[in-house]
C-alpha cells in the first residue's frame, strides 16, 4: 500500500513536471511578425558616432597620442594626432554610453556624446 | 653596446615628434586673427592684441599691436616666445610705430631661462636682457626690419628659454605694430601641459610613441590597439539563416562572439586587423559559415589573411594570400561550416546549445589576422590609414546552407561580390539598393542583430521577443528606449527561454 502511494505521488510529479517543460519548451509566436520598425534602425545596440576634434591653427609642430575611452576605461580609439590638424574618425559605441574620456598629452577631458557626435575644439572659447 | 644605446634613447616629451632641422625656426606670424589662439599654443601676450586694419597690417591679414606705450617697464607690453631650445643664427621681426604722439619709443630682448624652483605657475627664472633698440623717430610710420644675433649664452643649449620682446615707451598715445616674429631653435612647450617644458621621456622603439602611450614599446612597426567593441568586452552576432524568407525569430541559427582589434603604428597605418571569434551555438539544420567584409578596402592593400578555418571539401575559393578570392573587396571567410568546428550532439538535439536537453558543445574560438603591413612594409597597394577602416566598415555576414551566394548580413549592410544577388526581394526580403536597403523585411526586421555588450540567445524556437521582454519597444523607437533590453534586470527577460 505504501509503495502503491509512494508511485502515485511520483507518478504525479512526472505528470506535472511534463506539463511545466511542456509549457516552456512549447515554441512561441513572435511579435515581431506585426511589427513595423523604423526604416533607419541599424538592429544594433551600437551607435555610429563622429569624433570631431577641431585643431589650433598655428605654425608650431606637437603631436601626441589622442585617445578616447569609456568612463571605464576601455580605449576605442588611440592615435597619434597632430595640434594643428583636425581630426575626423567614425566610432561605433554602445548605444547606453552618453559620455566619454579624451586623453591627449598631459589633457584629460570628459566629453558628452551629443547628437551622434563628440566635439572637442583647442581654439580657446573668448 | 647597441642594446645600451637604444635603452638609453630618449626622446622629448610625452609621445612626441617634433622639430628637426627643417623646423629649426619658431615662428609667429598672426595670421591666426585671434591672439588667444597663439596663446593656447603657448605664446605669451602682454598688452599686445591683434589688428587687421589696413593701414597698420604690417604682413599678410593680420599684425600683432601694442597698448599706449607711455611705460618704461619692460613688463607693461610685450610678447613672450613658447618654450624653446634655441638654436644659432638670427632673432627677427618686422616692427614700425602707428604714428601717433609720443616722446620716446623703444624695444627691449630678453631671455629667460627656466626655474624649477620659481614660485609662478611658468616656472620663469629671472629675465636676461640682452638687446635694446631705440625707434629713431618716435613717431615716424617707417617699417623696421631687427635683426638680433642668439647671445651666445642660450645658444644650442639644451635647456629650456623664452625670448620676450619688450615695447616700451615715453609720452603720447602712440603705438607699436609687429609682424612676422621668427626665432632660431625648436618648440619645447608642451600645449597640453599648462605649456610647460615637455617632459623628457623613454621611447624604447624609438617609433615617436612614448612607452607610456604605446601599447608595443618594444615593436617599432605596432603602437596603438583599437578595439571593437572593446578590449574588455566582446560582441555578440546573431542571425536567422532562412533568408530570404522569415524564420522563427529565436535569432540563434549563427550564435558568434566577435572582438576586433586594429593595430595601428605611430602614423596611424593599419599594421593589421586581429579578430578573435567565439562560436557559440548554431540552432539550425542549414550547415552555415561566417565571413567578414572589410567594406572599401582593395584585395591589394592586404599581404595575408590567416587563423580563419576551411573545411576539405569547401564551398570558398581562396586567394594566394588567404582572403577570399574574386571579391572586390577584402573578405575573409571565418570558418566555412560551424558544423565542422561544433559538431550536432545528435540524439534529437535541436541544433547545437539551442537545446538544454542535449548535450553542450564547447565552445571554439578562432584568432584570425589580416596583415597590411609586415615589419613596416605594405602591401602591393600602400598603407592604409585607419580613418578608411572604421568599425562601420566590418561588414560581418553568414553564408547560408553550403550555397556561396545566398549571404545574410546585417540590416543595410551590402552584399560581397559573390552574393547571389537575385534572391533580393524574392520571400520576405526586401531589399532595395536604390535606396541602401539590404537584408530587411517590408516592415524593416532584420535576419541578424549586433549586441556590441554581448547576449545571451534565446533557446531554439524561442522568440527573442519573448525571451527579451522589453525587445519589441526597443525596436519599435529605433533603439532610443530599453538600450539596455539585453541585461539580465528584473522584468527584462524570460529566462525560462533563454539558453
Amino acid at each position: 500500500m505504501k509503495i502503491a502511494k509512494i508511485s502515485l505521488v511520483l507518478l504525479i510529479l512526472v505528470v506535472l513536471a511534463s506539463c511545466s517543460k511542456e509549457e516552456i519548451t512549447e515554441p512561441k509566436v513572435s511579435k515581431l511578425n506585426d511589427l513595423t520598425a523604423p526604416a533607419q534602425f541599424s538592429w544594433s545596440t551600437g551607435k555610429v558616432v563622429e569624433l570631431e576634434i577641431t585643431g589650433l591653427p598655428t605654425n608650431i609642430f606637437f603631436q601626441s597620442t589622442l585617445s578616447i575611452a569609456s568612463l571605464n576605461g576601455d580605449i576605442y580609439y588611440s592615435g597619434m594626432y597632430d595640434l594643428s590638424k583636425d581630426l575626423h574618425a567614425q566610432l561605433i559605441l554602445p548605444s547606453t554610453e552618453t559620455e566619454v574620456i579624451m586623453s591627449y598629452g598631459k589633457l584629460t577631458k570628459n566629453l558628452p556624446i551629443a547628437g551622434s557626435k563628440i566635439v572637442y575644439s583647442f581654439i580657446p572659447v573668448e | 653596446m647597441k642594446t645600451l644605446v637604444k635603452s638609453l634613447f630618449i626622446v622629448m616629451i610625452s609621445t612626441i615628434l617634433f622639430s628637426n632641422s627643417t623646423r629649426a625656426q619658431v615662428t609667429l606670424d598672426c595670421e591666426s586673427g585671434n591672439r588667444n589662439i597663439d596663446a593656447a599654443a603657448c605664446w605669451g601676450f602682454g598688452a599686445l592684441s591683434y589688428t587687421s586694419t589696413s593701414n597698420l597690417v604690417i604682413a599678410g591679414l593680420w599684425s600683432a599691436r601694442s597698448n599706449q606705450l607711455t611705460n618704461l617697464s619692460p613688463d607693461a607690453c610685450w610678447l613672450k616666445t613658447p618654450w624653446m631650445l634655441v638654436g644659432n643664427g638670427d632673432i627677427t621681426f618686422l616692427t614700425k610705430l602707428d604714428g601717433g604722439p609720443a616722446t620716446t619709443r623703444a624695444l627691449k630682448l630678453f631671455y629667460i631661462p627656466y626655474d624649477i624652483n620659481s614660485s609662478s605657475s611658468h616656472k620663469e627664472g629671472v629675465p636676461v636682457e640682452f638687446f635694446h633698440y631705440d625707434f629713431p623717430s618716435a613717431t615716424s610710420t617707417v617699417l623696421r626690419t631687427i635683426s638680433v644675433a642668439v647671445p651666445a649664452a642660450i645658444m644650442n643649449s639644451t635647456q629650456p628659454y623664452k625670448i620676450k620682446i619688450s615695447y616700451i615707451g615715453t609720452g603720447g598715445t602712440g603705438r607699436a605694430l609687429s609682424d612676422n616674429f621668427s626665432f632660431p631653435g625648436t618648440y619645447y612647450s608642451d600645449p597640453t601641459n599648462s605649456c610647460l617644458p615637455l617632459v623628457v621621456i623613454q621611447d624604447t622603439d624609438n617609433d615617436g610613441v612614448a612607452d607610456a602611450d604605446d601599447a608595443y614599446p618594444n615593436d617599432p612597426y605596432r603602437a596603438y590597439n583599437n578595439y571593437y567593441p572593446s578590449a574588455s568586452t566582446m560582441g555578440t552576432l546573431a542571425f536567422e539563416d532562412n533568408w530570404p524568407s522569415k524564420g522563427d525569430f529565436d535569432f540563434n541559427d549563427l550564435v558568434v562572439d566577435y572582438r576586433l582589434n586594429t593595430v595601428t603604428n605611430a602614423q596611424n597605418q593599419i599594421v593589421e586587423v586581429l579578430g578573435t571569434y567565439k562560436l557559440r551555438a548554431s540552432g539550425a539544420s542549414f550547415r552555415n559559415g561566417f565571413g567578414l567584409q572589410l567594406d572599401g578596402i582593395a584585395n591589394n592593400k592586404v599581404i595575408s589573411a590567416t587563423g580563419h578555418h576551411a573545411g576539405a571539401s569547401s564551398i570558398i575559393t581562396y586567394a594566394a594570400n588567404g582572403t577570399e578570392a574574386n571579391q572586390q573587396y577584402v573578405n575573409q571567410i571565418v570558418f566555412d561550416n560551424f558544423y565542422s568546428l561544433m559538431p550536432h550532439p545528435g540524439a534529437g538535439a535541436l541544433g547545437i546549445n539551442t537545446d538544454e536537453n542535449a548535450a553542450f558543445v564547447p565552445h571554439v574560438t578562432l584568432n584570425t589576422t589580416i596583415t597590411f603591413m609586415n615589419s613596416g612594409v605594405a602591401a602591393a597597394g600602400g598603407p592604409v590609414n585607419i580613418s578608411q577602416l572604421p568599425p562601420s566598415a566590418f561588414n560581418f555576414y553568414i553564408i547560408s546552407k553550403q550555397d556561396r551566394g545566398r549571404e545574410v548580413h546585417l540590416a543595410d549592410y551590402s552584399p560581397t561580390s559573390l552574393a547571389n544577388t537575385s534572391l533580393f526581394g524574392t520571400s520576405q526580403d526586401d531589399t532595395n539598393p536604390a535606396i541602401g536597403k539590404y537584408y530587411k523585411t517590408v516592415n524593416n526586421l532584420p535576419w541578424a542583430i549586433n549586441v556590441l555588450q554581448g547576449f545571451d540567445y534565446p533557446k531554439e524556437k524561442m522568440p527573442i521577443d519573448e525571451a527579451y521582454l522589453h525587445f519589441v519597444e526597443w525596436a519599435q523607437s529605433a533603439g532610443s528606449i530599453y538600450a539596455d533590453w539585453f541585461s539580465n534586470q528584473a522584468g527584462y527577460r524570460n529566462a525560462a527561454l533563454i539558453y
